[in-house]
């Protein structure tokens, strides 16, 4: 199976001779989204779903089609002449999964046979827009809209992506928006087409064509044929702008733990990652190779730098001090690295007041102070909390603090370029990969459509790759050297240079009655990204809520890191719940589910589960505890139990119980193991993630100081999927971390009965 | 000029005898299977053999393989590209997600079973603890190490639901 | 409701990108020591290997 297919040069005059304009033209919006028609130099059919208004698939084709004999069903699939399948990606694939189980989508639609479809990353091309992944972004109150309103919101919707290049990966949303509004509706759609065609053909009704393994069948009179053979009649077809989608009971794919299509080449050495990158043309050992630093507190930048020792280095080809930051480019990244390393610079002074950890934190409690009980702008709250907390038969408040967090993934950052003949060329690891051609364009004074970005695997990234950092350094060295390098940072400019999980402090005071119910519910903390309701705790019913925001600035750099606000504010929230059972002398789990408000069948669904899994009401043993977290993000509701053995008087992680709900999970395993994955991404920040500032610099620099849960300390994880039916789907790859840490220190105060309210957790046990 | 087998093939480098053996394979040589992570021998990403041994390439000096046989990941399926048992247990366990240091990880676990065919959690805990996987994937590393081990049934596609 | 920071920022950025053109800048300083493909020689074969950037590094 091929996973990175190398597009084609563009061969723009065959594609548009052959387009069938005047069936675009003709198509209108519809609730699924705008669907585009066209055929390909052979004639074949060509669709495209929630692409622009006008006919992309003229230009498109010659970006997707790979060689004579294969026909393009539609922008999202693709039908060769030997009856395979191609499912045409436009997310990228960072250990999600995304590619496989959309094309699952995609396949069962279309009546696929699975065994004969393929993957293909989708072309960095304005076309392949995720419009419906801008619009769960920007707007996600109108992906339930009326059928009315659906056309005004799809049309606005798709420009503001192409205009923002919102070909994005990442909110947890490639099944949930792509997967549900697009490849699905490309499949059916295609399979209409398909059926019509063989049905004119063969003179017989369309309604007694069955499809079944890519292959038309008419019982009656014995007529059968594969689907490419009908590829290019069905391009004559109407267009159905809003096909049928499968009922569930109808999925054969779908809700299936189909193997990934990506993992074989995981397993062998052949999947190409960022870092792999090879010049078309050049040998590995002919390329060349930069090692980069920037100055080590943020906002500065390099004065002057004494590169005398580098230029005598072995291998060393040129030394640039590019004013935001050094390189060194050499005949490989060792001796890049090696003279880098000798290198010395001063950089210019750093205007932020805070210099380290504990600055940073004066300056957040500053902020709160200046808030107060009722200060700060309001994110959300109702009823009158301060009157209702003076009132309080029990009073209880909390402070919490969370640090700093990197995103370390695997792959350390990289970027390859190739700067000449007014063209540019880029391979990197992104998660944008549009926004990383117009970051590139902004940096070289270039036109955006000169620029090629070539995104294969992500070695990880959990938000760290949605940022442009690094695109536009390695194409500003590209262009000084005028030959192509490969940019790698060391795992120490990864860790040190990065953006952040922004640390936060977080104020409660809550207000208990007599009876021990939470009435009153005052929360200030200083970071608000997203996503907004992350603050909230919307499925607790607390009648009186004051949730507000007293903004501090960051000395570190902010990016969205797996989660985003709710991996801060899932540890305040439900340590916060905790500490008020506690107070109210309940058990953790009931009082949860005791204090659920309206609309929380699904909360309820997952605490029960949960709570059975873990066999929670049994006793334990002395010095063993167990503690429970509910979070919803991301369209999924995650409950986890975890139980900790403090014997030893540090935490020993032993098992992790976990109930999700996301509607409609596409595929279980691959589902399974994004939770798993989540919950250990979680459980690694609560043990050991850490960054300080010292001197205004980041202090840890690699995994023997940013350290990382490993294989000794991993607990055995359990995970059930909960199926409710509820639409939209949630998403898999954030919602397992939230809940970890809380459930974590709130399993060590069932343990020892010391309540942690700052993380690391670690390091208070040392 | 340094001398050794990779994967069998005999190779001589022209380079620096300092130079970490995972720079050479990944930029002389041209395998990018095996993979940079750290630079300080602590996530094991760029794990390969050396005459057997499971060793960090990030920081073995090229001029330690002179004479030597290294095996990277590119070396461990059979010579028709067939996939070992581990490699074979890494697919029916489903267990990379991004993948990135999943060579490292096939690397120490087909050294951990060949010397040791039937290893149990405290032996997997030992020989895997050196590898990082932050995408979280160990949970199924144990099992499918238990899988390619025989200890465990391998889990049909079919019945992963 | 309040706007999602990732697109909202890519917005910001590629609306000043779409209406203001380019944020070129070039080298302070450039040293050109070789061209690629120029043999290199290592005159410090004998020393011993540091692989980190940081050299108080530990390892396993």
């Amino acid at each position: 199976m091929s996973e990175q297919t190398d597009i084609p040069e563009v061969a723009p005059e065959t594609a548009d001779e052959t387009a069938k304009p005047e069936r675009s033209r003709a198509a209108k919006w519809s609730r699924r989204g705008f669907i585009g028609a066209g055929v390909l130099a052979g004639g074949a059919l060509l669709i495209g779903v929630g692409v622009r208004p006008g006919n992309p698939v003229g230009k498109l084709s010659p970006l997707v089609a790979g060689g004579t004999g294969e026909e393009l069903v539609n922008s999202w699939v693709k039908i060769g002449a030997d009856n395979i399948v191609t499912a045409i990606i436009p997310h990228c694939e960072m250990g999600q999964g995304a590619h496989s189980v959309l094309a699952q989508m995609l396949a069962d639609e279309l009546d696929a046979d699975w065994s004969q479809v393929e993957v293909m990353q989708a072309p960095t091309d304005g076309s392949y827009v995720v419009s419906d992944t801008a619009r769960m972004f920007v707007a996600p109150f109108t992906m339930n809209a009326a059928d009315w309103i659906e056309p005004t919101w799809e049309g606005l919707f798709t420009q503001i992506g192409r205009f923002a290049d919102v070909m994005i990966t990442g909110g947890s949303s490639s099944i949930r928006s792509t997967g549900q509004y697009q490849m699905r509706v490309a499949g059916a759609a295609a399979r209409k087409m398909l059926v019509g065609a063989a049905a004119d053909e063969w003179g017989v009704p369309a309604s007694e064509i069955v499809t079944r393994d890519s292959t038309l069948i008419h019982e009656a009179s014995g007529n059968s044929a594969p689907y490419s053979e009908f590829a290019a009649a069905a391009a004559e077809q109407p267009m159905d702008h809003s096909p049928k989608l499968k009922d569930p009971k109808d999925y054969r794919l779908m809700g299936k733990s189909k193997r990934r299509t990506d993992i074989p080449a995981k397993v062998n050495g052949t999947a190409d990652f960022g870092i792999d990158a090879k010049i078309p043309g050049m040998e590995p050992s002919d390329l060349s190779y930069a090692a980069v630093r920037r100055p080590p507190i943020p906002g500065t930048s390099v004065v002057s730098m004494d590169a005398e020792t580098a230029k005598g280095m072995p291998g060393v080809q040129q030394i640039l001090n590019m004013g935001s930051f050094i390189a060194v480019v050499a005949d490989g990244y060792w001796n890049a690295q090696q003279a880098l390393n000798t290198i010395t610079a001063e950089y210019s002074d750093s205007e932020s007041p805070i210099k380290s950890t504990a600055d940073q934190f004066a300056a957040f409690a500053n902020a709160l102070d200046a808030a107060g009980d009722d200060g700060g702008e309001k994110a959300a709250g109702r009823g009158n909390a301060q009157s209702a907390y003076a009132e309080a038969a029990t009073k209880i408040e909390a402070e919490y603090k969370a640090p700093f967090l990197a995103h370390a993934p695997m792959e350390p950052i990289n970027c390859t370029a190739s700067v000449k003949d007014g063209k540019c060329d880029i391979w990197t690891s992104t998660q944008v990969p549009l926004m990383a051609r117009s970051a590139a364009a902004k940096a070289l004074g270039m036109d955006a459509d000169a620029i090629t970005v070539h995104h294969p695997f992500l070695g990880g990234a959990f938000g760290r790759r949605l940022e442009n950092d690094y695109v536009t350094m390695a194409v500003r060295i590209a262009k000084a050297t005028s030959y192509p390098v490969k940019m790698i940072w060391s795992r120490e400019e990864d860790t040190q240079k990065a953006l952040y999980r922004p640390a936060d402090l977080s104020r409660f005071k809550g207000g208990l009655d007599a009876g021990g119910k939470l009435i009153a519910y005052n929360n200030v903390f200083t970071q608000r990204h997203d996503p907004a309701e992350a603050s909230v705790p919307g499925i607790y019913d607390i009648p009186n809520t004051s949730i507000r925001v007293a903004e501090a600035d960051l000395h570190l750099p902010f990016s969205a890191w797996r989660s985003v606000d709710h991996s801060q504010q899932g540890f305040f929230i439900e340590s916060f719940i905790d500490e008020a059972a506690h107070a109210a002398g309940a058990d953790p789990l009931e009082y949860r589910l005791n204090m659920l408000g309206a609309n929380t069948e699904r909360h309820r669904g997952v605490l029960e589960k949960v709570a059975q899994l873990s066999n929670w009401s049994a006793p334990g043993a002395e010095g063993i505890g167990k503690g429970v977290a509910i979070v919803e993000s991301f369209g999924t509701v995650a409950a986890e139990v975890i139980e900790v053995d403090m014997t030893s008087g540090k935490p020993k992680l032993l098992n992790v119980w976990a109930a999700t709900d996301a509607g409609y999970v596409m595929n279980p395993d691959g589902f399974r193991n994004q939770i798993e994955g989540g919950i250990v991404f979680g459980l690694t920040a609560a043990l050991y993630g850490e960054i300080d500032i010292v001197g205004g610099a980041a202090k840890q620099s690699n995994f023997h100081d940013y350290k990382m849960l490993r294989m000794n300390e991993t607990p055995a994880i359990e995970v059930a999927i909960i199926n409710s039916g509820t639409v939209p789907v949630g998403g898999a790859g954030e919602p397992g971390t939230p809940p970890a840490a809380p459930a974590l220190a709130n399993a060590i105060f069932a343990a020892t009965g010391k309540r942690l309210r700052e993380m690391p957790f670690g390091k208070q046990f040392a | 000029m340094i001398t050794f087998t990779i994967n069998g093939k005999t190779e001589r480098v022209d380079a620096d005898p300092a130079m970490p053996i995972l720079w050479v394979v990944r930029e002389k040589l041209g395998m990018t299977g095996t993979k940079f992570g750290c630079g300080i021998a602590q996530c094991g990403a760029c794990t390969v053999h050396l005459d057997g041994e499971p060793i960090r390439s990030c920081s073995m000096p090229l001029g330690a393989a002179e004479g030597r046989a290294i095996t990277t990941i590119e070396g461990v399926s059979g010579e028709d590209g067939e996939l070992n048992a581990v490699q074979q247990a890494w697919i029916s366990e489903q267990v990379p997600q991004c993948g990135y240091c999943q060579s490292g990880q096939i690397m120490a676990a087909t050294a951990l079973l060949r010397d040791n065919p039937a290893p149990t959690d405290e032996d997997i805990d030992a020989a895997m603890s050196g590898n990082i996987c932050r995408c979280g994937t160990y949970k199924r590393i144990r099992q499918a190490i238990k899988v390619a081990a025989g200890i465990e049934q391998a889990t049909d596609e079919e019945t992963a639901a | 409701m309040r706007v999602f920071a990732i697109p909202a920022a890519a917005l910001a950025t590629l609306t000043l990108s779409a209406c203001g053109g380019s944020d070129v800048q070039e080298p302070v300083e450039q040293i050109v020591v070789a061209e690629p493909g120029e043999a290199a020689s290592y005159p410090g074969a004998d020393e011993p290997a540091q692989t980190a950037s940081d050299p108080e590094q530990a390892s396993e």
